[in-house]
């Protein structure tokens, strides 16, 4: 079922605008799981696909996800990482949500019904039983406007991980995946992105998600990846300059064009720490901590 | 060693047209341009840098990785680091 109320990031029409352009084209140049995700390479010659399948199993165990009964996945894109889960375990429950059609009735078509994926953002996601293990990789760089104050982003990341952590079950971990500003100030970050590439999308600092995720959640592993942003980028760039003409039958020159620009402007931003990529391992805080009782604080 | 699809570009070739483009780009008479100096001290911008690249991919008939820039960012230095991907003397 739809459910139609509108997210507290980006809107929908915004997410289809990058989203919805067509499988077929971004399956010219993703891995054939189609992640579209920072992989996660080892050594010079190493591959996209298994630097992808890498990640997925990096993800599945910091999570415990693999072999995890109920998993749920906030901006599962094509499925990538539930269907890799789905042949670990085919008892399991795997939920997806996703804000775009596309990709909503891509993964239904191809999972045959063993997914359930929901064209749902997750502000209207109600379970009817907790998660064992939540991942969201990729959707966190949608949730705050680029117009929105630090004060009001950070309160929407918060009721993010309120909502998550209600919803794992004690002892439940959490995987976050995002892309942050680094070097760079809002300011400096060219304008190219927010006008055409991700509009209504505005990027968190590192310290935003801390904050946002503190005393919901124990920090269990957190990592800067951006060196492997830059190459997974590079990598599909190289991907698609290869068959830049039979993406431009399907798709049209402009949009091939508009897609090599951003993909280079963005493995620039990882190649020179204008922005970053986050990897962070959480633990639901299983009682919601308050401040140490006063002679905690005195004794330390 | 695979073989190129086409002739490699010399590193003087490449040099020319690195200076040509920049001028244009940059809008100052080719004579001015310092190819010692960092072409982003010139006034070049990222999305400038990246049209760079994609010209350069054009004119090469080759993909070429958009950091390079970054890594070589003076237009010697650049036109060096093409022409030995590239198997030019």
């Amino acid at each position: 079922m739809d459910h139609l109320a509108e997210p507290v990031g980006a809107s929908r029409a915004a997410i289809q605008h990058h989203y919805d352009v067509d499988n077929d084209f971004y399956a010219l140049w993703l891995d054939e799981t189609r992640t579209y995700s920072c992989a996660m390479y080892e050594g010079e010659g190493d591959s996209l696909e298994r630097a992808q399948a890498r990640k997925l199993d990096y993800i599945a165990r910091a999570a415990g996800a693999r072999g995890a009964r109920r998993v749920l996945d906030i901006g599962c894109g094509w499925g990538g990482l539930l269907t890799y889960l789905a042949r670990e375990d085919d008892d399991s429950e795997l939920v997806g949500l996703t804000l775009s059609r596309e990709q909503r009735d891509y993964v239904e078509a191809v999972s045959r019904g063993r997914l359930d994926v929901r064209l749902e953002a997750w502000e209207a996601h109600q379970p009817s039983e907790p998660y064992d293990a939540i991942v969201s990789v990729g959707a966190f760089e949608h949730f705050a406007r680029p117009d929105a104050a630090e004060q009001a982003r950070v309160a929407g990341y918060r009721a993010f991980f309120t909502r998550c952590r209600q919803w794992l079950r004690p002892g439940g971990r959490m995987y976050l995946q995002t892309i942050c500003y680094d070097r760079a100030e809002r300011s400096q970050f060219p304008e190219f992105f927010r006008e055409s590439v991700f509009p209504e999308s505005d990027l968190p600092r590192p310290h935003e998600v801390l904050a946002a995720a503190d005393r919901r959640f124990h920090l269990v592993e957190l990592r800067n990846d951006a060196a492997d942003y830059a190459r997974t980028l590079l990598d599909w760039r190289t991907r698609l300059w290869a068959r830049r003409r039979e993406a431009a039958a399907l798709v049209g020159e402009d949009v091939v064009r508009h897609f090599l620009k951003y993909l280079a402007l963005s493995q620039v931003s990882f190649h020179t720490r204008t922005t970053g990529l986050l990897r962070l391992t959480l633990a639901r805080a299983d009682e919601l901590l308050v401040a140490p009782p006063r002679g905690a604080e005195e004794a330390s | 060693m695979q073989a190129p699809s086409s002739p490699p570009v010399s590193e003087q070739a490449i040099q020319r047209w690195l200076v040509d483009q920049l001028a244009e780009v940059l809008a100052v008479p080719p004579g001015e341009l310092r190819v010692d100096r960092s072409i982003f001290e010139l006034g070049l911008d990222s999305a400038a840098a990246v049209g760079l690249t994609d010209e350069l991919a054009e004119w090469l008939d080759r993909a070429i990785d958009p950091a390079l820039v970054y890594d070589h960012p003076t237009i010697e230095a650049l036109a060096s680091a093409l022409a030995r991907t590239s198997g030019a003397p």
